[in-house]
């Protein structure tokens, strides 16, 4: 059995601009030409100061001194729309965007949540994260449980209703007012002024005589909310890559302010990923800036890369408050928005490749999200992993490499050789003082072992990598110790002047 | 004095072999969990016979390169075995303390740590701006579950002794929660300073030998350091004379002093 529910989400500019930021103060949407902007909506701050839809800006702001007024972007409620559509991928295959709301058949995705109680709060619970205020209905045709969706959200019970509402049946139509059917205002006042202000009053009216005074169309659509007819909706087909953007009512100077809004766009990542049953390895967030001084300032870019695909919102939120503790905004940031370009396939692997074993305590964090907690607050330059590379110079014998977990195991090269190498090196040798043919380091050396004699890299010179770190190498290394009995590895340039230079530590 | 005898004898009668003297060596098993350092004479007087694991262990050197790190190779090699994930946060400025070069950076060596016996594939290296970065990445590192072990070089946190104590009894707590090797590698100066460790060890050098004096473990102190042979043997008495070193110079000289062989032959 088909079962669509319908959310509507009653004063989505004010919802979109009240979901930003926390404890906003007096807000109030505005719409209309310039110079004639009238209040289309307004908080509760803003009401209890006397503000009221239709108002004119003026009067408005003359009643509330701190009032924001923000004027009205259709084209944002719609892309904040396709992004909550995005969302609520996760509970349906079949979502349909509306002017205000969304549809979602869910009679065939009840059983994967349980029962439609329990598909019913995840979905409210969701909005709710995602910091949206919704009125529902569930009916058997699309049609209707918009009809009554609406009305719910007429009555005003959208603040608080966490109950499943019960089915919409067809018949109790009758008696909703003949403006939750969203005709145009002048067929409205027609049909007020014909004395039929309910539903019910037109589906009592001969059908011939309706479709002649008032269109076919509409008596389909009458046919459409009762179920008689069949209603096929176009549905939201989901975008390939994710793109979220939140406006800041107010101007964020703070990063750590950053962590409201983007704790949303996060929870609609999750719920877009979960959708697409995929998981991400890179988020882009990029805060814009309003133009100083007439220049335009480039978006900071906040780049978070993990080590394996992820998409829990808590765990994601946790490594940008990370990594947010290094980025400085050049200026108050405008709008702060979400994109990941690549989506992974996601296996749920949240806990460890190891069993747990019995010593170890339930607590703590696995070591994947510690990889990725070290690397989003420290940054790649200085959290990373090594490897041996198959190379005679003993300096270009290793790489230091981004951390990836989750990769086949690298394969080690076999070593080249069986002589001594030291545990710590230096990366740029260091020279070192020398007497005669003695080299010094706090007092004269004493030579252990060698000379180990290493002389290559003679391709690299002529080869397109021929630079600054493409150097041959003709040095005899030794083995040495020092008066404190500090293990060196040291080696004596062949070339004049034929200096001395400490290259590792036998630590 | 007779009746401290006396309590004694009843406590003996009384808690058996629960009862545990602080001038004896506790029991193994009271330990907890231990790793073999791979190194009998070391193995032999730590308590629980190896490394504590879940515990803070303190390592107090001023020269790197005595052998501070062939001391804990073995273990850390054992861990790789059973494919524990490893950390290490590195020195801030790795400084060697040479007088005349007060900083010389180095870096964990990538073959040398293969050969050794290290899992690379599972070892995050860190390396810190900060002494309070360093600290800050330990003592993640101490949440994780799972993890092999960690080994940081620690210079000074806070800069007062009262602070470090502070910081290093967190990271014992948070060792305590898990089983990793928890080494924190610190200058020697810190010795005197109250450590919240349960094993400190004092690292110096003895000719070619490495000196270990355990300032701190369970039970009855260690009075004599232990002497521990890291080196190949073949190094003890070896020396060579860098006059004796052949002085063979590259086929062609000129090819070294121009460094473009092509144009070289060219010419």
């Amino acid at each position: 059995m088909a079962l669509w529910l319908a959310i509507v989400l009653p004063a989505l500019p004010l919802q979109l601009a009240e979901r930003a930021l926390p404890g906003m103060g007096q807000l109030a949407i505005v719409e209309g030409p310039p110079l004639r902007l009238v209040v289309l909506h307004c908080n509760a701050p803003a009401q209890a100061a006397g503000v009221a839809p239709g108002m004119k800006v003026a009067a408005a702001q003359a009643l509330a001194r701190e009032l924001i007024a923000l004027e009205r972007n259709v084209e944002r409620e719609q892309a904040a729309l396709a992004e909550l559509a995005g969302w609520a991928y996760q509970f349906s295959s079949h979502v349909v965007l509306q002017p205000d709301g969304l549809l979602l058949e869910t009679g065939g995705s009840e059983r994967l949540f349980g029962d439609r109680a329990r598909l019913h709060r995840a979905v409210t619970t969701g909005l709710g994260t995602l910091g949206y205020r919704a009125a529902f209905a569930y009916a058997e045709a699309p049609r209707c449980a918009r009809v009554f969706a609406l009305a719910e959200a007429g009555q005003g019970r959208h603040v608080a209703s966490p109950g499943l509402p019960p089915l919409a049946e067809a018949d109790s139509l009758q008696r909703l007012p003949i403006e939750l059917l969203e005709w145009d205002a002048v067929t409205n006042e027609t049909l007020r002024a014909l004395g039929l202000s309910a539903i019910g009053d037109l589906l009592r009216l001969p059908r011939d005589a309706f479709a002649r005074r008032f269109g076919t169309g509409r008596l389909d659509d009458l046919d459409r909310a009762l179920g008689v007819r069949s209603d096929p909706q176009p549905l939201y087909v989901p975008p390939a890559h994710f793109s979220a953007r939140i406006e800041l009512p107010a101007d964020i100077s703070e990063t750590a302010q950053l962590m409201f809004p983007a704790r949303r766009l996060l929870a609609s990542l999750e719920g877009f990923l979960r959708g697409r049953n995929a998981g991400a390895t890179e988020l882009v967030f990029s805060a814009t800036h309003s133009a100083r001084r007439g220049t335009a300032l480039a978006p900071t870019a906040i780049t978070l890369a993990l080590a394996a695909p992820e998409r829990d919102a808590q765990r994601l939120a946790a490594l940008l408050g990370e990594r947010l503790a290094r980025v400085q905004l050049p200026a108050p940031a405008l709008t702060l928005a979400l994109t990941v370009e690549r989506l992974h396939a996601f296996s749920a692997l949240n806990a460890s490749l190891l069993p747990p074993s019995a010593h170890d305590g339930d607590v703590g964090v696995d070591w994947l999200q510690l990889a990725e907690t070290l690397h989003a607050r420290l940054g790649s330059e200085r959290v990373f992993q090594l490897q041996a590379v198959d190379d005679h110079r003993p300096e270009r014998a290793w790489c230091a490499l981004p951390i990836a977990v989750g990769d086949a195991p690298r394969t080690v090269p076999p070593s080249a050789t069986s002589a001594p190498r030291p545990l710590l090196l230096l990366p740029t040798p260091q020279p070192l003082p020398a007497h005669g043919e003695q080299p010094l380091d706090r007092g004269p050396l004493t030579l252990v072992t060698g000379p180990e004699r290493i002389e290559c890299g003679w391709w690299d010179l002529a080869g397109p990598a021929a630079g600054s770190r493409a150097r041959a190498v003709h040095r005899d290394y030794f083995v040495a110790r020092n008066a404190h009995g500090q293990w060196l590895w040291i080696y004596r340039e062949l070339a004049a002047p034929r200096g001395w230079f400490l290259h590792g530590l036998f630590a | 004095m007779r009746a401290a005898t006396e309590l004694l004898s009843l406590l003996h009668t009384a808690g058996g072999a629960s009862l545990w003297r602080g001038d004896e060596r506790p029991a193994d098993e009271a330990c907890g969990p231990t790793l073999a350092s791979g190194f009998a004479e070391l193995d032999r007087e730590l308590p629980g016979g190896g490394w504590p694991q879940g515990q803070l262990i303190e390592l107090l050197t001023d020269n790197a390169g005595i052998g501070e790190l062939s001391l804990l190779a073995p273990a850390l090699a054992q861990l790789a075995q059973t494919r524990r994930c490893s950390v290490w946060v590195l020195p801030v400025d790795a400084s060697r303390t040479v007088s005349h070069a007060p900083e010389v950076q180095t870096i964990p060596y990538a073959p040398a740590l293969a050969t050794a016996g290290l899992d690379l594939a599972r070892t995050i290296f860190v390396k810190p701006s900060t002494p309070r970065e360093g600290l800050w990445a330990v003592e993640q590192s101490l949440r994780a579950r799972h993890l092999g072990a960690v080994v940081g070089w620690l210079p000074s946190a806070s800069g007062t002794g009262d602070g470090d104590f502070r910081a290093l009894r967190r990271l014992h707590l948070l060792a305590q929660r898990h089983r990793a090797l928890a080494f924190v590698l610190r200058p020697a100066r810190h010795a005197q300073a109250p450590s919240p460790a349960v094993l400190r060890l004092l690292l110096a050098s003895a000719g070619t030998q490495l000196q270990v004096t355990l300032l701190k473990r369970r039970g009855r102190p260690l009075l004599e350091p232990v002497t521990l042979a890291l080196r190949p043997a073949h190094w003890e008495s070896a020396r060579v004379d860098a006059d004796t070193a052949p002085r063979m110079l590259p086929a062609s000289s000129t090819l070294l002093d121009t460094q473009r062989p092509m144009d070289a032959l060219l010419a």
